[in-house]
């Protein structure tokens, strides 16, 4: 009990602070003055009495020191006493702490927000309860070493025949227009087989999911809501049970699912997967797949188990399974895309090394700090200090700057992350959110504490052991020389990461301006593209939607402003894409497996003019194509022509979408087309056929515009001609095409521009090392210059030899860049497009980049030393 | 605790300081175990009443006939340590000779604490006795 007391008092007490002393003086006096009183009874004389007295007393410091300790909390104190202290000192010198503070925001902001974004897309849970488990199902064609959807009745199979799958489900997004009690809106969503919610692990809130035998041929007119759906649409009511119109269809809502659920992707209501087996035949592969493994199984189990499967498939139908395959990997591989992954993973690695060279810069001017403090260390060591509390007191004041960076650093991460996710938003599922959590907090304290013992041990270590004879008689030449050579190394090792990241930047840049160089086959200037999904509904029958682009075209392009408009099935880089397998006349029958499966787009005539495609041979689609009685055509392009007739024109020639022996017409191809970068600026250019839309009216298309000056302005007038064709149409964001390409290489555009601010960061950061040691060098050293000076030596030997030391301590972490920068551009690999990972040309620039700014921050300090004036360097000490 | 603190520090008298810190300001007559301080103070106080720092010290020199002749400073931190246990009160007051002092006095607890520490005292004292007559 009497300890617990005894705690409470000195809580207490420490907090009451230094009130309690003066009542100690008080006491220790009247004591005084007792055994004074005492002594002088016993005859002696006052003076001598008051001498002894004290004597016998003792010390009046030591007693209220000892005091001190048994009342308050001797350690807290001390270590507040220690953080007040730094506090202190960091306070009077305001341009050291200020470029410190600088140096750690940029260092620990960088760090954090490429941390979070990490974090979003590798670390955080995807929001399943079965998240580990989940695999991305899907199917294989061996020998184009290709993945593909799977078609309907493979699932069937493999949902009638797998044993390692809690159970696994098709999904298909969608939007449709929902109707319910409150304005009309247009949603995303998906069409699913029964399984999907199991699949994924999360039940409904309200009502129930689906039952077996709701989805495929046989599917019935049900919805699941989603929460925020249901919420805005609903207001939160009892909604099972009553009707909506879904895309004009009246569909019975059965369950609500809970919040933060919208797989695949946005979705906001499910309905089951309709599906017509004559529509989609085996060989049609559409659908995407998603399973949960068996809580016993795992990958490789599952990926032999699917093996098998598709080996009995193969032989049971030859035609078309024989060399097709069935494959899964993790869901979140599937959502992220891996060199996604990898390349923000780089990017961690290379904003660890400006980090880096923030502690050596840190340490380096704590080390110069420290040997201004020597005699500080001195005096406390003499008064008994011991070399822990010293080290201890010099690392709270790293701790304490670390701190205080990191909070800065939180805020401006905060900021760049803003920036970082303006730069590209709409690539990230949305389910990937960015904001700070507990990995993150943990992060930065790891960060912090990292950094404070990285830049601020050394010094402490050093500094806490000072020569003690030396150092009082106040020369310390020798421990200058000591702390010259180690700093000395960690300019070498700034110079060093500088060169990496600079290199990253040279080639990722050049990167890019190669992948810009590239020709994309359209004219994309000018063009503005917009969606126009006709639904079902309203345009149920294939006349409907070619008249409707019959009145809408010549409308737009009427327009003031037009030049052309047309319309296209999948537009470059955006897509969709669909590849059907057709069948050449004339040409060998193909393996199983291996007929040409060219994407199938669909265009109206005057397409191929408005997107600037050029014509290779034979002639463009006009307006008869397409039209009813008129014999079907295609035109194809280069890639298609060369694959399909090697030696001869295709003009003139047939192909059929089936085989040959099929009941299907025989098109005609009619022309050749130039290529263009279908799936963007890098990718690979596929087989591409080209039908008149009369043929094969589909639902959503895009539509292109292209106008005399820049498209954009002209948005409003285009909406207004499609709302005078069809006023119910819901409408989409137009954008400009030169954007569609500029999105398409966002991602080397984005790593460029980080590794840029990266290599710009670290390249500062490395000169302003250079130049403090120099500067400081030549400040130890200025009695030594003056010397030189006044013996004769000539101003431009001194300048030599200051831009000497540190032109050398430049090329040593050139050489040394160089070594690791070779393995370093390895991972970079994969982003580059058009330039080599060790590209001489970018290897050499970026050296000679390194020289010439390290030159100019010797030039500084170098002439400060020629301006000398050798008297008053002799002079003052 | 408070008596037999046997943790093998070396003590000097009433002062419990940390093993490193021996450029002791005191000057040491006798090693004696902490805590036995304390025991000498409370015991004091309740024999001799209130009683201001001076007169404790002096009255603990007295009873050991002056074998412990301490720096008179030590009994401070003691009975900064007792009055924050709350086995002593303290309040100011005027000494015999009309000074102004701060006078000690024993609490309830106290008294308690004292009887509990020095029937151990006692125990502890028989045992030994018997092991230094024995061997």
């Amino acid at each position: 009990m009497g300890k617990l007391r005894e705690l409470v008092a000195r809580i207490r007490n420490a907090a009451a602070g230094r009130r309690m002393d003066t009542t100690l003086d008080d006491e220790l006096q009247s004591h005084l003055e007792m055994l004074t009183d005492e002594y002088v009874g016993c005859g002696m004389t006052p003076g001598a009495a008051r001498r002894a007295a004290r004597l016998r007393l003792g010390g009046a410091d030591q007693i209220k020191e000892t005091v001190r300790d048994a009342r308050g909390l001797p350690r807290l104190e001390s270590l507040t006493q220690d953080v007040r202290y730094a506090a202190r000192l960091l306070r009077r010198t305001p341009g050291f702490t200020a470029a410190a503070l600088a140096m750690l925001t940029i260092g620990i902001g960088a760090n954090v927000a490429i941390f979070a974004v990490v974090n979003g897309l590798l670390l955080r849970p995807l929001p399943y309860p079965n998240q580990d488990r989940l695999v991305d199902v899907y199917q294989w064609f061996a020998d184009r070493d290709m993945g593909v959807p799977f078609s309907f009745p493979d699932f069937l199979d493999v949902r009638a025949r797998q044993e390692v799958f809690e159970d696994v489900a098709l999904y298909w997004r969608e939007s449709f227009t929902l109707a319910g009690t409150g304005e009309p809106e247009r949603v995303a969503g998906a069409s699913v087989t029964t399984g999907l919610f199991r699949v994924l692990g999360v039940t409904p809130a309200a009502g129930r999911g689906f039952r077996e035998g709701e989805d495929g041929p046989s599917a019935v007119p049900v919805v699941v809501l989603g929460h925020g759906l249901w919420q805005r649409q609903f207001g939160g009511e009892a909604v099972v049970g009553r009707t909506v119109t879904l895309n004009d269809r009246p569909m019975t809502i059965v369950g609500v699912m809970p919040p933060a659920f919208d797989f695949p992707g946005d979705a906001q209501l499910w309905t089951p997967l309709a599906v017509e087996t004559t529509e989609y035949p085996r060989d049609r592969y559409s659908f995407a797949a998603v399973a949960a493994l068996k809580p016993s199984v795992n990958l490789t189990t599952a990926r032999s188990n699917l093996d098998a499967i598709a080996g009995q498939l193969a032989q049971e139908y030859p035609d078309p399974n024989a060399n097709v395959g069935i494959r899964a990997r993790p869901l979140r591989d599937e959502l992220v895309p891996g060199n996604l992954s990898r390349a923000f993973v780089t990017l961690m690695a290379a904003v660890g090394l400006v980090l880096l060279i923030v502690c050596a810069n840190l340490a380096g001017l704590l080390l110069s700090r420290a040997a201004a403090r020597d005699q500080e260390m001195v005096v406390r060591a003499a008064l008994g200090a011991g070399r822990g509390r010293l080290v201890r007191q010099l690392l709270v004041e790293s701790l304490l700057l670390a701190s205080a960076g990191a909070g800065l650093g939180l805020a401006a991460g905060g900021a760049a992350l803003d920036m970082l996710l303006a730069f590209a938003p709409a690539t990230f599922p949305p389910w990937m959110s960015f904001g700070f959590d507990a990995n993150v907090a943990t992060f930065v304290v790891v960060l912090t504490v990292a950094t404070t013992v990285v830049a601020g041990l050394v010094p402490a270590l050093r500094a806490s052991r000072p020569d003690l004879h030396a150092g009082l008689k106040e020369t310390g030449t020798r421990v200058t020389f000591e702390r010259g050579r180690l700093r000395g190394a960690l300019v070498v090792g700034q110079m060093a990461l500088a060169l990496v990241l600079l290199l990253a930047t040279g080639l990722m840049t050049r990167s890019v301006l190669s992948l810009l160089e590239v020709d994309p086959g359209i004219r994309a200037e000018d063009v503005l593209t917009l969606r126009v999904p006709l639904p079902a509904a309203a345009y149920p029958r294939p006349t409907d939607r070619v008249a409707f682009f019959d009145a809408l075209l010549p409308r737009v392009a009427a327009l003031a402003g037009v030049e052309r408009a047309a319309a296209t099935s999948s537009l470059p880089m955006v897509g969709p894409f669909s590849s059907l397998a057709l069948s050449i006349e004339g040409a060998p029958p193909p393996a199983p497996g291996r007929q040409p499966m060219p994407v199938r787009h669909v265009v109206t005539p005057g397409y191929f003019e408005t997107m600037g495609i050029r014509l290779v041979a034979g002639r463009l689609f006009d307006a008869r194509d397409g039209r009813p009685g008129v014999a079907e055509v295609a035109v194809v392009n280069e890639t298609f022509a060369r694959h399909g007739w090697p030696d001869a024109d295709p003009v003139g020639r047939r192909v059929k979408f089936g085989d040959p022996g099929d009941d299907v017409p025989w098109v005609t191809i009619v022309g050749v087309v130039g290529d263009v970068r279908q799936f963007g600026l890098g990718a690979q250019i596929d087989d591409d056929i080209f039908l008149p839309y009369g043929q094969l009216p589909l639902p959503a298309m895009t539509l292109v515009v292209r106008g005399a000056t820049d498209a954009l302005p002209l948005a409003p007038s285009i909406r207004g001609a499609i709302r005078a064709v069809d006023p119910a149409l819901a409408l989409f964001q137009a954008l400009p095409m030169a954007d569609v390409v500029a999105r398409s290489v966002w991602q080397p555009r984005l790593f460029s521009w980080l590794f840029g601010v990266f290599g710009v960061a670290a390249l500062v950061l490395a000169a302003i090392g250079v130049y403090a040691l120099l500067a400081y060098s030549v400040v130890q050293r200025t009695r030594e210059i003056g010397l030189r000076l006044a013996l004769g030596a000539d101003r431009r030997e001194v300048r030599r030899m200051v831009i000497g030391r540190g032109m050398r301590l430049a090329a040593a972490g050139l050489a040394i860049g160089m070594a690791a920068a070779v393995p370093a551009t390895r991972a970079l690999e994969a982003l580059l497009v058009g330039v080599s990972a060790t590209d001489p040309l970018t290897f050499a620039g970026m050296a000679l980049l390194l020289l010439a700014v390290a030159w100019v921050a010797c030039a500084l300090p170098a002439r400060r030393a020629t301006r000398i004036d050798p008297m008053t360097a002799l002079r003052c000490e | 605790m408070l008596t037999f603190n046997m943790r093998g520090r070396t003590l000097v008298l009433g002062v419990y300081m940390k093993p490193r810190e021996r450029s002791a300001r005191m000057s040491i007559r006798t090693d004696v175990l902490q805590g036995t301080l304390d025991l000498m103070v409370l015991r004091t106080l309740e024999a001799l009443g209130p009683l201001h720092g001076f007169g404790i010290a002096r009255r603990i020199e007295q009873i050991s006939d002056d074998a412990l002749r301490l720096n008179q400073g030590t009994i401070y931190p003691a009975l900064t340590r007792l009055e924050q246990r709350g086995w002593i009160a303290s309040k100011w007051g005027i000494s015999d000779n009309n000074r102004r002092a701060r006078f000690y006095a024993l609490t309830r607890a106290g008294r308690r604490r004292l009887d509990a520490e020095t029937k151990d005292w006692k125990r502890v004292a028989e045992i030994m006795a018997r092991f230094v007559e024995t061997s």
